[in-house]
């Protein structure tokens, strides 16, 4: 940066000959440094009133905003609304109907998944078994004869020979029922008995198959499969209210519809 | 104001939040508890612990990189966070044939096998928390409505499968008639060119990736009475 | 005026001049680095909401997709501008007030690029589709720890001036900068160690990332912006602080509420349930702190009202700070968990609150100290005054847009989301306004980011007017012996005849 000294007759000096702005102001600092005010700080003025107020508001508001934590503040387990029920849409029919079907096609349908998850492997898809080693579901007598009979079979199991008389390859039938609430074996009963060319049309209802739970839990070896003697016992329909298999009913909570 | 205030002021106040709102709730629920079955009302015994079927962490993976959280969102808020549940297809079906009312608000089992529950940002386009039942529903209907009015000419080969219709949304959003709205961006770069004729042509990783992921949500489960906040839940007979 | 005769005002301008001086190339650099790093954040921001609203444009480029692109700008906004104007402002602002020089400029500088290297590979990565996901956080996991050191490099030097400074008055605007250089790596490195080390809970690293991006908002960015606007409104008018006891009250208020807030964005889902409402409480509650700063900083200003109207750092460090009003205002009205919260959450809303507090009121407020602090870090004054009046009216209307169009459409928006009987295309049509209005504001802010940046890089270039007088935005003084425009007058005071 050139030091020269200004020649008093110029005007407007050119950019490149100048003398820096901050030694012609005979001082180390530059111009903007030297013209700031140093500073002040603040004054004691306490709050307005006016703020005093806004911030006030603000709190009752936040105040009011936590509340919704009711209850639940710092507990970290709870990740819903304590006793939270859904609201129900505002101006919307609430609960959808689906259309009633006859209770025989439901149970059917409902004894049909069953059926596949424990007895298609043995007795097969179509029930007809394997003819040698695992005996066929259609037309048997005891499949599409007395209820309390068919119950016991497959709730507990068999042994021996079966209603043909012949004895199968794979031995014994092993036990059902462990497990088995009594509205899954009316599924499955009234889905055998209904299926496969099994034409008996009834429905084994909730009622009765918990009767043949009963049962089998009273037999003398509950735990040891039945054989051909002892089932001459059951020969008799499991007690309860017979239903019409053609009633009405919803299909998610099964219990009858007034026909529209 | 002294430093030593203001050291302490600062601990206190950052401090605390940190603790309590921040690090021990991250580490008090990170072990997700089974819920337990209460035999009485649920008619079963046993845990409620769901897990998530199909290869989800890659598509996770695709999701994420691709931003599409900025417009999608995941999550079912409960009736006093929103409207989301009585948004038709979003919690579930108020009416599946099958299993009746399907559906339930977003629970802690639902983001399981994701590193980052991506919750989203916005909602420029609809949730994404049951987008895998919507498309089963879609295709059973769309396959439906094919053989009635095929008849006899209707055969397999021609059923639409869910992943068909995410796929041919992935390539290009808009080219469904109900959805020209969509603003989705198409992500045609993971797609091979198409062949002539070809309407969606074939799939990359990435996109097969990120189908098997949006095909994976479906979060309509049947839930323990426990967890079933519904005014007319069973309460046991 | 610049001729004081005192020794002690003498000695004042010597020392701000050796701190200025010291500081040149950090401070410098990380403005102008930001500013492009803002234009860059402008384009690829109006991409991506372009792409909101047309979505066929620029279609089949992988890396230009639109969650990417979006990613890629809320990223470049952040740590690209964001961080880098807030820590040139914050590393002057304590050796100011500390009345130090900053004695390791080179390595804040070594930093800075090493910041800005870490930026640009992150960005790059994204939009290859290496992103992470996590919103605000998209940079590879990998580049954390380094923005972390970097931080750590350029802040140390700063916090030890700020322990061995001279006993005596301590400041307002300190507090505030001491305190956003510290809760910056506190909540950069919770979320990355709970997010990217830790791991292992998916709900909740989704909350984790939700309380970063609040607290980079309201523990870094507003604090920032908080401690520029009680540095410039007491320096430029001369005037002290109205209220220190209102200052106390906004300080302490913010580091009390601010830490909670964050949460609320996850309301409804699976997460401990008083998380969200706790979060919305403390951003209602913001409020208050804002309210506090905006206070006391207005009226400081305000008593000076011919400065105001003609110095450029008082005009945009006043909109700033009723930006910053407003956000408190928004903050209040958006986050009410029973009528607003729903609406508010998952709608453009939040994008627009996010535009209002990073732009209106943080950005304006660090232009308002680049104005300030350019011509002192390069002894030249800006050029033009007309390129500073485009810059701050450009920017105001897209703030204005944004606020009204932006935050109060998006609660519109969300009404349509919530409205579950009409399908879901009626949402997608009723952000449309909405969008396009944030994509113009957005388009405003690149035409006065176009002046800024220019003007900045001239600056930088050494090539700003030479003068003992300060660029002005209203008239200059009739009996200014520079001359209307405050000439050169190197030639020492007199020479230049008045016309």
């Amino acid at each position: 940066m050139s030091q020269d000294s200004p020649s008093p007759s110029s005007s407007r000096p050119d950019l490149d000959e100048v003398i820096n702005v901050t030694t012609a102001h005979g001082s180390q600092a530059t111009a903007a440094a030297a013209r700031e005010y140093r500073n002040p700080g603040a004054d004691k003025e306490p709050l307005s009133i006016a703020a005093f107020a806004l911030c006030a508001v603000m709190l009752i508001v936040g105040g009011a905003v936590l509340g919704k934590t009711s209850g639940a503040l710092f507990d970290y387990q709870t990740s819903i609304k304590p006793n939270y029920i859904r609201d129900k849409a505002p101006g919307v029919a609430d609960d959808v109907a689906l259309p009633p079907k006859p209770i025989l096609d439901l149970y059917v349908k409902k004894g049909q998944s069953l059926y596949s998850a424990k007895c298609n492997g043995c007795h097969g898809a179509d029930g007809k078994g394997d003819g040698a080693n695992y005996p066929s579901l259609v037309g048997s007598a005891w499949s599409t004869g007395h209820t309390e009979r068919f119950s016991q079979v497959i709730l507990n199991g068999l042994q021996g020979p079966t209603s043909t008389g012949k004895v199968y390859g794979a031995g014994v039938m092993p036990a059902q029922g462990g497990g088995m609430s009594a509205q899954d074996l009316a599924y499955i009963m009234t889905f055998i008995r209904n299926s496969f060319g099994n034409t008996v049309g009834d429905v084994v209802t909730a009622e009765m198959a918990q009767a043949a739970l009963d049962l089998a839990a009273k037999r003398p070896n509950p735990s040891a499969p039945v054989t051909a003697d002892e089932l001459k016992q059951y020969e008799k329909d499991l007690p309860g209210e017979k239903v019409d298999p053609a009633t009405l009913v919803d299909p998610i909570t099964l219990q009858p519809v007034a026909a529209k | 104001m002294t430093l030593r205030f203001f050291t302490l002021g600062m601990t206190a106040s950052f401090g605390t939040a940190w603790l309590f709102a921040v690090v021990l709730p991250f580490f008090k629920t990170i072990e997700l508890k089974p819920v337990p079955y209460v035999e009485a009302v649920d008619e079963k015994t046993g845990v409620y612990f769901p897990k998530r079927t199909g290869q989800i962490t890659n598509g996770a993976k695709v999701y994420s990189q691709n931003g599409c959280y900025v417009c999608h969102t995941q999550v079912v808020r409960p009736t006093y966070a929103g409207n989301d549940f009585h948004r038709d297809g979003w919690a579930g079906f108020k009416a599946d044939p099958d299993r009746g009312d399907t559906r339930r608000e977003s629970n802690v089992f639902d983001y399981q096998g994701e590193e980052f529950a991506q919750i989203g940002l916005m909602r420029i386009g609809p949730d994404l928390s049951n987008v895998g039942s919507r498309m089963e529903k879609k295709a059973i209907a769309a396959n439906t409505a094919k053989k009635e009015s095929l008849g006899d000419a209707w055969s397999d080969s021609m059923k639409v499968t869910p992943e068909s219709l995410l796929f041919s949304h992935l390539y290009n959003p808009r080219s469904n008639v109900s959805m020209r709205w969509s603003t989705c961006p198409s992500v045609a770069f993971m797609f091979e060119e198409p062949k002539a004729g070809e309407s969606v042509p074939t799939s990359k990783p990435d996109a097969r990736a990120l189908v098997g992921y949006l095909m994976s949500m479906k979060k309509n489960d049947a839930v323990p009475a426990s967890m079933n906040y519904s005014a007319s839940k069973p309460t046991g007979k | 005026m610049s001729h004081d005769s005192s020794s002690s005002a003498e000695q004042d301008a010597i020392l701000r001049t050796a701190i200025d001086r010291s500081m040149r190339h950090p401070v410098m650099f990380f403005f102008t680095s930001g500013a492009l790093w803002l234009a860059l954040s402008l384009v690829l921001g109006i991409l991506a909401m372009a792409k909101m609203i047309a979505p066929e444009l620029l279609d089949g480029l992988p890396m230009l997709t639109q969650g990417r692109v979006f990613a890629a700008h809320i990223s470049t906004l952040i740590y690209g501008w964001g961080c880098q104007a807030a820590f040139g402002v914050l590393i002057w602002l304590v050796a100011r007030l500390t009345r130090q020089e900053n004695r390791a400029s080179g390595i804040v500088l070594a930093a800075g690029h090493a910041w800005n290297l870490v930026v640009s590979v992150g960005t790059i990565a994204i939009l290859l589709g290496y992103g992470t996901g996590v919103p605000w956080l998209e940079f590879p996991a990998m580049t954390w720890p380094a923005l972390l050191l970097a931080y750590a490099l350029i802040a140390i030097w700063t916090m030890i001036q700020f322990r061995v400074r001279a006993a005596g008055e301590v400041f307002v605007a300190q507090w505030f900068a001491v305190g956003a250089l510290i809760w910056l790596p506190w909540i950069m490195a919770t979320a990355y160690a709970l997010i990217f080390v830790i791991g292992g809970n998916p709900l909740m690293s989704a909350a984790v990332a939700a309380w970063f991006r609040s607290g980079m908002t309201y523990l870094f960015f507003l604090p920032t912006a908080a401690a520029v606007a009680y540095y410039l409104a007491p320096k430029i008018t001369g005037r002290p602080i109205h209220s220190y006891s209102t200052s106390l009250i906004g300080f302490w208020a913010l580091a009390i509420i601010g830490p909670w807030a964050g949460m609320q964005k996850l309301a409804g889902a699976p997460i401990p349930y008083f998380l969200p409402y706790l979060g919305a409480a403390a951003a209602v509650l913001i409020g208050v702190p804002t309210a506090a700063i905006a206070i006391s900083t207005l009226r400081t200003m305000c008593a000076c009202p011919e400065k105001f109207a003609a110095s450029p750092s008082l005009r945009f460090s006043a909109a700033g700070v009723v930006c910053m009003l407003l956000l408190g205002v928004f903050g209040v009205v958006i986050n009410l968990p029973d009528s607003t919260l729903p609406l508010s959450q998952f709608s453009i809303t939040s994008y627009g609150m996010d535009i209002l507090a990073i732009y209106g009121c943080f950005s304006f407020l660090m232009f308002g100290a680049i104005y300030f602090i350019v011509p002192r870090v390069t002894r030249r004054e800006w050029l033009s005054k007309r390129f500073i009046k485009c810059h701050f009216l450009f920017s105001m209307y897209a703030v204005i847009t944004v606020a009204v169009l932006g935050v109060l459409g998006g609660l519109l928006h969300g009404q349509g989301q919530e409205d579950f009987k009409f399908p879901w295309e009626n949402a997608v049509a009723r952000a449309y306004p909405y969008l396009i209005a944030t994509l113009l504001a957005w388009c405003f802010v690149l035409i006065s980011n176009l002046f800024f940046f220019v003007h900045l890089l001239l600056m930088w270039m050494r090539l700003g007017r030479r003068s003992s007088h300060p660029t002005l935005l209203g008239h200059a003084h009739l009996s200014n012996p520079h001359g209307p425009e405050g000439d050169i007058d190197n030639a020492g005071p007199g020479s230049v005849i008045a016309h």
